[in-house]
Formats: structure tokens, C-alpha cells, sequence
């Protein structure tokens, strides 16, 4: 990185920090500090909604799964727009009714204390460890790749983050996140524009276009039905619809955003906005993978994305083996690249054999070069089995780094840490807010004054703060751990989101009941876990329906019997 | 355990109408027609190029 990258980097980061803090600071009570005085414009609600769920790894990762699987990914987010709606209809004026400050709040009324406590537990589990590895993440990308240290880099965010959460609340969250927003709209944006502008000057966009999508990189919708696909349009629909249902009805570090709404309809816009802006934001950034995986085919890849690992493998006894890998691999990157520069004059041609012939042969010399990779791969492996041999992750950042100019890698390493803050501190708002809330306020001192629980709160604040910062520290050693820390939220949202709708559509069930219930599902999503291959969205779907049908055919006993 | 207070209702909930439409139910229709249409468009995208 060059003086002016860190200029911009260091810039951008330290204005909407300072900026925020100074906009922000001061609240006197605690509605001010958790709800932001309930003051929010359904832009600023938007936003806010947007930058929490985009954390680093979205703008890390998305690209790359669409460099290495296409962007049928983009499917996942197909029941996000019908979620809005539902939760637009059903929850949002509850809660505004309600004058809650966290969803949890909403149970004990409807059924008692324990569904309350129960909900509140499983959302600090599930969201404590997801903020700790929300910092690590892209520390450990960035880290890799440009040679920082880690544990420097979790420190720098995770203060960073605590300093302005805990001097404005909800409100420095909001106003934060609209600047990290942006600085994350402009920078994709340019990057898009980048990896197409930087294509060979006899390769079109029509071109680019056509090559990716020939070469299975733009299958953005599968029609077909297989319960056993990760992403179609089912999946997508169906169990995208109940995840987003959990995640922005029941998570509270999405609750707390459009809580801090003016009114109902500010709320319901932020979220409606959210509903529409989502899928086109998101197929951008694969858009931006798709055009990358065509960009490689005229400027040669690295054979493996994360170098660092790759070097670690060539102080081996592997070196000989890589070395000659290498080589093979710069022959068939040439080899490929005269394919698809066939392919090319062929789309120019306007010949459809002649294109379908390239193709095959451009398919035929890229098997090769994958082939090639494997073969590094599995060395990479010999060197070090417990290396994590996918470097989906940074395939994005490999080309930021070695075609982007300067000034814009800055730009590009602010995106992945605005993201990465916008996240994390939404989450410790949300854990300080339910922390207080639902077992400080409820249990240990139910009449203190405003102040004391404005002071309180700020304590929580810092203290999941650190803990996030420890848990990303310690993260590296955790392995596999993480892997269950991804796949923790759909663990529990099902179940949560099954006792919200028990709440809203059910008469005639009691606390003692949904408890039950709610156990049993979380078993059986368990037994899912262990011993079945259901993509994990679909526990989205079983949780629910294991809480919602066993009580509504308690309510129908109740009701035949009364 | 102690009791904990309910959170007090907030009788005077307001709900404005959606900007430049006439109900909510427009804005549903709006957000959910703009699914459809990205759907089509996506399902055109993956053939038309494969």
C-alpha cells in the first residue's frame, strides 16, 4: 500500500469515527441511548438495516463464490423482499404499539417470563459469538494479505468500534453506518467499473457477458426442485423467506435499527427499502465476481488466491513439486488464454458453430488449468494438513491489490473495515440494549434511575466489546469452531421466529406450552444437524414449523374442549 | 423472581401513509412486483446467456 492508500484509508475511517462521535455524543436517557429517541427517518432506518446484515465477509466473499460457483448464490435472498412485507405488516406496528425496547420485551407479555428469558439467551449466544468473529474475519483476510498483524488489526477495529457505540448509542450506530454506507456503495461501484474497463481492449462488455455466461457463471436462477441444493429458487424463496423473517423480526441487533423509526411508517420504509434495495445490491457484487472469473482469462490468476499459504508450502519439501506446478500452470494459463481470445472473434463472427466449438475448447483447456490448481492444492495440503485450503475469500482482494491503482486500494481496504465496524457495532448496541433490558432491568435491579441504567448500558457496551475483541483473537486457534459459529444462527433462529408467530397467530397457548415446544424443536434441528445433509436454510423452516404446528393443535384441543 | 413492570402501550402509535401512494397495501404490492420482475429478468439472464 502506498502513502496515498493510507491516506485514504486512514481518512475515510477516522471521519466517520470523529464525525459520528461528535454528531452523536451526549445522550442523557436511556431511550436516547437505545432508541435513538425513537427520531429516525426511514433513510437513515434504510441504511442502517442494509450496513448491519453487509458485514466485510459479504463484500469479501460474495465476489469470489461468484468467481468459483457462479452467482446462483443470489437466490438466498429471493424471500428477504416477502419478508419485509410480512414483518412490515405484522411486527412493526406491534412493537411501535408496545413501546418496546427490545423484541424480547414483546414475549413476556404475550406468554411469561421464561419465553422472554429463553429468547433473550439464545439471541446473546448466537450473536456474542458472531460479533467476535464479525472482527476476525476480515482481519484474518487482510492480515494474510498484506502482511498486518492480526491481533493489531482486531484491536484497531474493535476500539474503534467501541469508542463511538459507546459515546452515542443507537444513534452514533445510525449515523455511522449512512457515511460507511456510502463509502461502500462508492467503492464497489468503482471497483465494478474497474474489472470491466481493465479488460482487453478487443473484449467488449457484450463479450464479457456472453463468456461468463457460457461458462456457467451467470446461472442466477434454478428452477429445478432439489431440497438437497444449497441455493434455487425454493431454497431461496422458502427458506430464505423464514431466515429473513427470524433475522430482522426476532435478531435484535435488527429490531433495535427500525425500532429507532420516527413512526410506524418511518419503520416500515426503512424496511420496504431494504426489501428492494437488497437483491440488486447484492447481485452487483457477484456481478463483480462473474467479471472477474472472465478478467482471468486474459491476465493470468494466481494458481492458488491465498499466496501467503501457498509460499508457507514452498519452505517445504513441497517446493519442487509447486515449482514444477507453476510452470504447468503459466503454460495452461496461455493455453487458455488463445481459447478464449477464440472465443472472442467467434462472438464477433456472429457465428454460433464457431462459438459453441470455442467454447467447448476454451471449457477443455480451463478443465486443465483446474486440474493444475488441484494438483497445488493437494500439496499445499501435504505441507500443512490443517491448512484451510478455500480461498474463495480472496479472490477479491488479490485484484484490488494487483490492478486497482493507488488511491483506490485505500478506498477498497476502508469498504472491507466500514463493513466490518457498520456490523460489529450494531451488534454490541443490540447485546449491551438486550443485556440491560431483559435480564439487568428484569432481575438484578428493577428501579434504578435513568442515569443509572444510561450508565449501565454504556458498561455493556465496552464489556461485550472486549469480549468480542478477545473472542477474535483467540479465534485462529478455534478451528473448526467458526464453521459451527456461521451455522449457530440458523441453530436457533427457526425456533425463535416459531414462538414470535405462536405469539402473533396463535390463541389459546401458554407460556409452559410454547417452552415445550420450543425445546423440542431445538432438538429435532440438532438431530437435523448431526445426523441428516439438509442445507442449513431449511432448519430455518423446520424450527418454525416444529414450534407453530404442535401449538396450534394444542390451541384446537383447548378450543374443542372449551 | 421479581415482578417486572410491562412496558407501557403507546396509545398514540402513528401511522402515516406511504409517501406519493394512497395506502400501504400499494407499497406492498410495489415491493413485491419489483421480486417478480428481478426474478424474470434474472431467469432471462441465466438462458439467454448460457
Amino acid at each position: 500500500m502506498t502513502l496515498l492508500d493510507w491516506f485514504v484509508l486512514g481518512g475515510t475511517l477516522l471521519f466517520i469515527v470523529v464525525y459520528g462521535t461528535w454528531k452523536t455524543k451526549g445522550s442523557k436517557d436511556i431511550q436516547g441511548y437505545l432508541l435513538g429517541n425513537k427520531e429516525a427517518q426511514w433513510f437513515t432506518v434504510a441504511l442502517s438495516i442494509m450496513a448491519t446484515q453487509a458485514s466485510a465477509i459479504t463484500f469479501l466473499s460474495a465476489p469470489g463464490q461468484a468467481f468459483s460457483d457462479g452467482m446462483r448464490f443470489i437466490q438466498f435472498y429471493f424471500g428477504l423482499p416477502l419478508a419485509m412485507v410480512f414483518l412490515s405488516v405484522t411486527l412493526v406496528p406491534i412493537y411501535h404499539k408496545l413501546n418496546i425496547y427490545t423484541a424480547y420485551e414483546y414475549l413476556e407479555k404475550r406468554f411469561d417470563f421464561r419465553i422472554r428469558v429463553l429468547t433473550a439467551l439464545l439471541f446473546l449466544i448466537s450473536r456474542g459469538l458472531a460479533a467476535g468473529f464479525t472482527i476476525f474475519a476480515p482481519s484474518l483476510i487482510l492480515s494474510s494479505l498484506l502482511g498486518w498483524d492480526i491481533y493489531f488489526t482486531n484491536l484497531i477495529i474493535g476500539i474503534l468500534v467501541i469508542i463511538y457505540t459507546v459515546s452515542g448509542g443507537t444513534k452514533a450506530v445510525s449515523q455511522t453506518q449512512k457515511y460507511q454506507m456510502g463509502v461502500i456503495v462508492v467503492g464497489m461501484l468503482i471497483a465494478g467499473v474497474m474489472v470491466v474497463s481493465l479488460l482487453p481492449n478487443q473484449v467488449t462488455f457484450g463479450d464479457a457477458l456472453n463468456i461468463a455466461g457460457k461458462m456457467g457463471r451467470l446461472n442466477v436462477v434454478d428452477l429445478e426442485f432439489d431440497p438437497t441444493t444449497k441455493y434455487n429458487i425454493w431454497t431461496g424463496i422458502i427458506g430464505g423467506f423464514f431466515l429473513a423473517l427470524s433475522y430482522f423480526g426476532t435478531d435484535q441487533s435488527q429490531v433495535q435499527r427500525y425500532l429507532s423509526g420516527s413512526s410506524v411508517g418511518q419503520s416500515r420504509l426503512g424496511l420496504l427499502f431494504n426489501g428492494m434495495m437488497k437483491i440488486p445490491m447484492q447481485f452487483a457484487i457477484l456481478f463483480i465476481g462473474a467479471m472477474l472469473y472472465v478478467f482471468y482469462f486474459f491476465f493470468q490468476p494466481p494458481v492458488f488466491f491465498n499466496q501467503v499459504l501457498l509460499e508457507d508450502a514452498k519452505q517445504t519439501g513441497q517446493v519442487v513439486q509447486l515449482e514444477k506446478l507453476d510452470k504447468e500452470y503459466s503454460k495452461a494459463f496461455f493455453d487458455r488464454k488463445e481459447k478464449a481470445f477464440k472465443v472472442v472473434a467467434s462472438l464477433h463472427k456472429d457465428d454460433e458453430n464457431a462459438v459453441d466449438k470455442a467454447i467447448e475448447e476454451l471449457k477443455t483447456s480451463d478443465q486443465n488449468l483446474l486440474e493444475i490448481r488441484e494438483q497445488t492444492i493437494s500439496s499445499i495440503k501435504v505441507a500443512n494438513p490443517e491448512a484451510d485450503t478455500n480461498d474463495t475469500n480472496y479472490v477479491f482482494l488479490n485484484f484490488v491489490l494487483d490492478y486497482l491503482p493507488p488511491g483506490l486500494i485505500g478506498l477498497l481496504i476502508a469498504v472491507i473495515l466500514s463493513a466490518s465496524m457498520s456490523s460489529t457495532s450494531s451488534e454490541l448496541n443490540a447485546l449491551a440494549s438486550t443485556t440491560l433490558i431483559d435480564i439487568y432491568k428484569r432481575y438484578y435491579k428493577t428501579d434504578g434511575s435513568d442515569s443509572h441504567y444510561l450508565n449501565v448500558s454504556k458498561l455493556m457496551t465496552v464489556v461485550w466489546g472486549i469480549y468480542a475483541i478477545i473472542f477474535a483473537m483467540f479465534a485462529n486457534r478455534l478451528g473448526t469452531l467458526i464453521e459451527g459459529v456461521n451455522i449457530l444462527g440458523s441453530l436457533v433462529y427457526g425456533t425463535i421466529l416459531g414462538v414470535f408467530l405462536v405469539a402473533f397467530f396463535v390463541k389459546n397457548v401458554n407460556g409452559t406450552i410454547i417452552l415445550v415446544t420450543a425445546i423440542f424443536s431445538e432438538i429435532i434441528i440438532l438431530y437435523c444437524w448431526w445426523f441428516t445433509e439438509i442445507p442449513f436454510l431449511w432448519f430455518n423452516v423446520i424450527g418454525c414449523l416444529f414450534v407453530l404446528i404442535p401449538a396450534y393443535i394444542y390451541s384446537l384441543i383447548v378450543k374443542e374442549k372449551s | 423472581m421479581k415482578n417486572q413492570e410491562q412496558p407501557a402501550e403507546n396509545d398514540e402509535v402513528k401511522n402515516d401513509p406511504p409517501p406519493f401512494l394512497k395506502s400501504w397495501k400499494q407499497l406492498y404490492a410495489i415491493v413485491i412486483g419489483e421480486l417478480v420482475i428481478l426474478i424474470v429478468l434474472f431467469y432471462w439472464i441465466t438462458k439467454f446467456f448460457s
